[in-house]
C-alpha cells in the first residue's frame, strides 16, 4: 500500500496528529522528514496509507493540527 | 534513615520511577527528536507521553505547552528573563525563594511586595493596588519552601487577568501536592521541578503555558538545535521546540513520567492528607513542649523550628546523629526567615512525602525531646 506523508510542524505535533488520527480510526506512523521531501531541512510528520489520507487531512484539519504535505 | 528533606528532593522513588530510569539501560534509546531510527523514535515517544501526562496533570490545553528544562530553577529563569523587560513593574511575595528574586533582579524589574504571610483579603488587595500602579506581572510561590502556608493562587491570578499583568507561579513545593490547573488557576507560566513531590529525579524541571500565553514576544533563556528547520538562524516560535534548545534530559523525563502516574494513582489529595497526618503527628505531640518553637504551624507539607539556645545547623547536626535528615539555614529564601529566628541565623525545616509514616514521626518528636534537655 502507497503511503501519503503529513509533515508536521514539530515533533510533539506529529505525536499529536498520531493521537487524533488514532481516535479517528486512521492508522498513522510518526516518521522523520529528510530535506528532500520538505526543501526545509529535517521535518517529523505521520504517514498513512494513502487511501486513508482524504480523511486523515479532515481530521487533522479538525483537531487544529498545522501541516503540509510534501 | 528516616528522611524528612522531602522539600529539597523526595525520596524514597517510587518503583515504577526505578524501572523508568534501568528501562533506558536495558533498551537501546536514542536522543529524542534527533534522528528517525528506532532507538531515537523510541526516545521521542517517551518525551511525548511524559508531556501529554504532565499537561493532564497541570490542566494545559495540550501537550505542546508543556516544555522540560533542566530543572525547576531554570524554568523560572526562563520565565522570567521572557516575560519581564528591564524597569518593569512586578510584584511578588515577601518570602520567596531566591530563584524568583535573583532572576527578577537580573532582570532588572522594579520589584514591589505583597505580604505573603497575611491573610488572604489583605494579599489581595496589595496585589490589586499594585497593579492599579502599574504592575505588569506577578510573580510567586503556590507554596512556602519554609512554612506550611499557600498563596491565593486562583484569585491572584484573576486579578491579573482582569489587569493584562503576566502570572508566574514557582510550584516547586507545589507540584504533586495541591490541584494545579493552569487554566481555570489563571496562571500564564507554572514553573515545576521533577524531583519533588512529582517523585522523578533531579536534572529536570517543567515549564507550563496557558493557551493564550503570547510566546512570540517572549525570547527564549538558550538558543541552539531544535531537530527540526535548521535553516532558520531563530528559535521556533512555537512551542515546545522554541524553549528547548539542545538534547533533553531523557532519564529524568522517563522518570517523571512514572512519578507522575504514582501521582496520579496514588491521588494527590490523598498525598496531601498523608502529609498533613505527619505534620499533625508531631505538632500534636510536642504541643506544650518547652524549649521546642515552631513558626507558622499548621498541618502541611513541612514544618519549621528551632530549639531554645541551639543554632538550626547544630539542631540538624543532632537530628543527623540520630538518623533523621532535616535541613537547617536559611532554605534560600532569606525573606521567609525574617519571620524566624530574630538572629538571622534561619530555622530547621523539616519536610514529608508519602512514604513517612507515623512511627518515624513519633521517634523524631522522642530525638527532639532528648535534644531540648542535651
Amino acid at each position: 500500500m502507497k503511503k501519503d506523508l503529513f509533515a508536521t510542524s514539530s515533533l510533539t505535533y506529529a505525536y499529536k496528529a498520531r493521537d487524533v488520527l488514532s481516535y479517528t480510526g486512521i492508522k498513522s506512523n510518526v516518521i522523520r522528514l529528510d530535506g528532500s521531501e520538505t526543501r526545509k531541512g529535517c521535518r517529523f510528520g505521520v504517514s498513512v496509507d494513502q487511501r486513508d489520507a482524504r480523511d486523515a487531512a479532515k481530521a487533522l484539519r479538525n483537531a487544529g493540527i498545522p501541516f503540509t504535505e510534501p | 534513615m528516616i528522611y524528612f528533606d522531602n522539600a529539597a528532593t523526595s525520596w524514597p522513588k517510587p518503583r515504577a520511577v526505578e524501572g523508568a530510569v534501568k528501562r533506558l539501560f536495558r533498551e537501546p534509546y536514542g536522543n529524542p527528536g534527533r534522528g528517525g531510527h528506532a532507538a531515537a523514535m523510541r526516545a521521542a515517544e517517551t518525551v511525548y507521553r511524559a508531556r501529554v501526562k504532565a499537561a493532564e496533570l497541570f490542566g494545559a490545553k495540550g501537550p505542546h505547552l508543556v516544555c522540560f528544562t533542566g530543572g525547576c530553577t531554570e524554568s523560572l529563569n526562563a520565565a522570567i528573563s521572557g516575560a519581564v523587560r528591564y524597569g518593569m513593574k512586578v510584584m511578588t511575595g515577601t518570602t520567596e525563594h531566591n530563584s524568583v528574586i535573583r532572576p527578577l533582579i537580573r532582570a532588572g524589574a522594579d520589584i514591589s511586595y505583597f505580604d505573603s504571610l497575611s491573610d488572604e483579603e489583605t494579599i489581595l488587595e496589595q496585589v490589586r493596588a499594585g497593579l492599579l500602579l502599574g504592575v505588569s506581572a506577578v510573580v510567586c510561590a503556590w507554596a512556602s519552601n519554609v512554612f506550611p502556608t499557600v498563596l491565593p493562587i486562583r484569585r491572584i491570578g484573576a486579578l491579573c487577568r482582569e489587569h493584562g499583568a503576566v502570572f508566574i507561579v514557582d510550584a516547586a513545593q507545589a507540584a504533586g501536592i495541591y490541584d494545579i490547573n493552569v487554566d481555570t488557576d489563571n496562571i500564564d507560566i507554572l514553573c515545576a521541578p521533577a524531583h519533588k513531590g512529582l517523585y522523578g529525579v533531579t536534572g529536570c524541571g517543567i515549564t507550563v503555558f496557558s493557551e493564550g500565553y503570547d510566546v512570540r514576544s517572549h525570547p527564549p533563556l538558550t538558543v541552539g538545535g531544535s531537530g527540526a528547520d535548521p535553516y532558520t538562524a531563530y528559535m521556533p516560535d512555537r512551542l515546545p521546540e522554541r524553549f528547548e534548545a539542545g538534547t533533553l534530559p531523557l532519564l529524568p523525563i522517563a522518570a517523571l513520567s512514572a512519578g507522575i502516574d504514582f501521582v496520579r494513582s496514588t491521588g494527590i489529595a490523598a498525598i496531601r492528607a498523608h502529609e498533613e497526618s505527619i505534620s499533625a503527628a508531631i505538632l500534636d505531640s510536642l504541643s506544650g513542649v518547652s524549649g521546642v518553637t515552631f513558626y507558622r504551624p499548621s498541618y502541611g507539607p513541612l514544618l519549621c523550628f528551632n530549639i531554645d539556645g541551639k543554632a538550626p545547623e547544630e539542631t540538624a547536626a543532632l537530628l543527623d546523629s540520630r538518623g533523621i535528615c532535616a535541613r537547617a539555614g536559611m532554605h534560600c529564601a532569606p525573606g521567609a526567615h525574617k519571620y524566624t529566628a530574630p538572629d538571622g541565623s534561619g530555622a530547621v525545616r523539616i519536610s514529608f512525602s508519602v512514604f513517612n509514616t507515623e512511627e518515624e514521626a513519633e521517634y523524631f518528636c522522642d530525638v527532639i525531646k532528648d535534644v531540648i534537655r542535651l
